[in-house]
């Protein structure tokens, strides 16, 4: 009887299956960046959104092929390799070993074979299987690079069938060749040289009966290669005897057991591109994408086009088109839906304060928000854009190098980029950088860029005070990225935080155009999230204003100064009169009820104000009539920076691992918050000319206390010496 | 007493503030998940980490 295996405890030969069906199990395995989630919807017809940042997606997906539903798909996350260094190989690995699918369908990107082969040898050596899917020919025969496809697939042993994932193409040839393959013999596994040959068959023999048979030459490779996760599994009399042949092969070699496996790979790689891929055709200069790069991802240049490119988006999205579409919907939500549905209430005889939370409530507050929906659009549609086509990665490359100065790195500039759609997957995707401090240092400092929930307050303060200017979104955004900055210097002088920056390795996809579909799927859910977010957070939260700003707290109708919101309102301001926005109770409430989510800021202002001004004025003119340009822009700043909405905070704690690391990350965003908005007003109003207030005291304390903590080389000694005797 | 259009009309409301508070409370008790616009959770996959779908 076979012994059962060491690693996965199953007798050798027996294989589990991941279905406790029959079905047929498909794995769908690349290099990040390869095309297998668009792969992987093309075979499911499905839209499953794929992040398109190294490490963010790190779980494994199902779905059953279209048509065919016996046959499962299972997206596993995008490697380079198989040796266990990241959750993501981990995740592969232990799901081609325990779990041995039918057949492996590898996603090789045809214009980078040389790197994406590697993988593709390690997938052959399990045994099962593999048909390769040669994505992305489009860029090659574009790069006039020539494949003889027949060649390669003659050297690996399996087929190959040319794709462009995101156009469909070879989508249908790919599902047929799969299926035919599902559960056949694997084809012939390429060889090494004679002398490597020797100890893979020393070691498959140590190992024999052991492991099951079909992959008794992974596992061999791997212990050749002194892989320590497999190493620390098996027997210890197997163990000398594989430790006997690895160092006897390092002898005789003279190199070390990995460098000597992923040498002899790399020949097998280089001898068969060699043979089969002619790049006579291509520019001597590089591909197109080469010498955008030399520009694009400069030290020189990187930045002040990336500054351009904002700017351009912003100006688009918030000053112009966008700006317009939004002046049109928020007047015909005013002028035209509002006065409809309240003469038609009133028509049918509805008392007056069920008209005053329909009218005044409901499509005043989620009115207001749902007005940005056409900046929105915009701003999506441009973003994903620029995502598609490849050139946001360029950004998060430009940006390792300004980051790397502040002890942040490129990964933390990726966090912040999926931070601009929403704060929870951007304090999320912080998993994926390896350093504890780094990551707990970007998921608690992530959110000081602003979402596309702040970004309607941006709007709505621009609007009201700025004229739309696009700058003041600019401002924002870049006084975010100085706030992370900052924060990385603060934070790494407390000494549980302190660490050096992970390295930055990033995949450059080639530059392509968008693909339409895929720009307009994603902006659609991004807008969905929007609205459905309308309908709930900020909804309930407009009712909740509206009856707290038209009752007393003995439940008689009142003007909203007297009402309920008014006291606790009243009550909270004075700690906003310093920052500028404390004269009027209304923006201390829209700020607490922001916290529930950011989008209600403007809602709650929407309700607040609902009645308009006396000449009949919209909510942009009361505001631009109620703050001056100095305190609105304190507003909108403290409103960015202080605590993130309620999810943020639970995403928050799911990354930094407790309740009271959260709630010092969040006091920590706010005392911020403060300290930056106490400073920007008091100092703006001596500029601007309205003299010198009371309030520039702790002003220039904040400032001094800021430069000293970041000039200092340890402002923290004395509360560490409290806490330690404490 | 209320008349029978506050009567239909406020039931009306009443009905889309607990669909609206049904739904507020599900995303709260999902780990803190607001359905936030831009989460990639479209409610097909289960990339948020937040989501209890990728818990189970």
């Amino acid at each position: 009887m076979a012994q059962p295996h060491p690693i996965h405890g199953r007798p050798a030969g027996v294989s589990k299956r991941t279905s406790e069906t029959m079905s047929t199990v498909i794995a769908l395995t690349g290099n990040p960046d390869s095309g297998k989630t668009t792969t992987f919807n093309r075979l499911v017809g499905r839209s499953q959104r794929a992040e398109n940042w190294p490490g963010v997606n790190v779980e494994r997906k199902e779905g059953g092929l279209k048509d065919k539903k016996d046959v499962i798909i299972v997206d596993l996350p995008g490697v380079h390799s198989f040796s266990p260094y990241s959750q993501e190989e981990i995740i592969c690995r232990d799901f081609l070993l325990n779990d041995r699918p039918d057949a492996v369908i590898n996603i090789v990107n045809a214009s980078n074979l040389e790197r994406s082969l590697y993988l593709t040898l390690q997938i052959l050596e399990t045994g099962i299987p593999v048909v390769i899917a040669l994505n992305m020919m489009d860029v090659v025969r574009r790069e006039g690079i020539k494949i003889d496809v027949g060649k390669i697939s003659k050297a690996l042993g399996c087929p190959i069938v040319e794709t462009v994932a995101l156009k469909g193409d070879g989508i249908k040839e790919l599902t047929e060749t799969i299926v035919s393959a599902a559960g056949e013999k694997a084809g012939s596994i390429p060889g090494y040289s004679e002398d490597l040959e020797g100890y893979i068959s020393a070691v498959e023999e140590a190992i024999r009966g052991k492991v099951p048979e079909e992959t008794e030459r992974w596992y061999a490779l791997k212990l050749l290669e002194r892989d320590e996760r497999l190493r620390k599994d098996i027997d210890e009399d197997v163990s000398e005897r594989v430790d006997a042949i690895v160092s006897s092969m390092e002898e005789k070699i003279d190199n070390d057991a990995d460098g000597i496996i992923a040498g002899e790979r790399y020949s097998f790689i280089e001898r068969v591109v060699d043979s089969a891929v002619d790049k006579s055709g291509t520019d001597k200069r590089g591909t197109r994408s080469d010498r955008i790069d030399r520009i694009v991802t400069s030290r020189r240049w990187g930045l002040p086009i990336f500054a351009l490119v904002m700017f351009a988006i912003y100006f688009v999205a918030i000053e112009t088109v966008g700006g317009w579409g939004t002046e049109i919907l928020d007047d015909y939500i005013r002028n035209t839906v509002r006065p409809a549905a309240e003469s038609w209430l009133i028509g049918a005889g509805v008392d007056g304060w069920l008209v005053g939370l329909i009218v005044k409530g409901i499509i005043s507050g989620v009115g207001t928000v749902v007005a940005f929906l056409p900046q929105m659009i915009v701003l999506f549609f441009i973003l994903f854009l620029l995502e598609e086509c490849g050139y946001m990665s360029r950004v998060a490359v430009v940006m390792d190098h300004l980051f790397r100065r502040f002890g942040l790195s490129g990964k933390s500039f990726i966090s912040i980029l999926v931070g601009m759609g929403c704060g929870v997957p951007g304090i999320m995707s912080s998993r994926s950088i390896e350093g504890e401090t780094e990551r707990k240092i970007t998921a608690m400092t992530v959110t000081f860029i602003p979402c596309s929930a702040k970004l309607l307050v941006i709007a709505l303060i621009a609007g009201a005070l700025f004229g739309q200017s696009a700058l003041i979104a600019i401002s924002v955004y870049l006084i975010g990225i100085l706030c992370i900055l900052m924060s990385g210097i603060i934070m790494k002088k407390w000494k549980s935080l302190a660490g050096t920056p992970s390295p930055f390795i990033i995949e450059l996809p080639s530059y392509h155009m968008p693909y339409l579909p895929s720009v307009l799927r994603l902006m659609s859910e991004r807008l969905w999230s929007f609205i459905k977010n309308a309908g709930t957070f900020v909804l309930l939260a407009c009712v909740l204003v509206w009856f707290l700003s038209s009752f007393d707290w003995h439940l008689n109708t009142v003007d909203a100064g007297d009402s309920m919101l008014a006291g606790i309102g009243n009550a909270m301001r004075w700690v906003f009169v310093p920052l500028g926005f404390g004269d009027e109770w209304e923006f201390s409430m829209a700020t607490i009820t922001g916290l529930l989510s950011k989008e209600n800021i403007v809602g709650s202002l929407g309700v607040l104000f609902s009645s308009g001004g006396p000449g009949g004025e919209g909510i942009w003119e009361i505001l631009g009539s109620m703050l001056t340009p100095a305190g609105g822009y304190a507003f909108l700043l403290f409103n960015m920076i202080c605590a993130p909405c309620i999810a943020a905070v639970g995403a928050m704690k799911g990354e930094l691992g407790s309740w009271k690391e959260t709630a010092k990350a969040v006091t920590y965003q706010c005392i911020l918050a403060y300290a930056l908005t106490l400073i920007f007003y008091q100092f703006a109003m001596i500029i601007l000319g309205y003299g010198v207030g009371w309030g520039i005291i702790p002003a220039v304390i904040a400032l001094a206390g800021l430069i000293y903590v970041l000039a200092s080389k340890d402002p923290f000694s004395p509360f560490r010496r409290a806490e330690r005797d404490a | 007493m209320l008349n029978a259009a506050t009567l239909a009309i406020g039931l009306a409301v009443l009905l889309i503030i607990a669909f609206s508070a049904y739904y507020t409370y599900r995303s709260l008790k999902r780990g803190g998940c607001a359905g936030c616009s831009g989460c990639p959770d479209t409610g097909r996959g289960a990339d948020c980490g937040q989501c209890p779908k990728k818990r189970d």
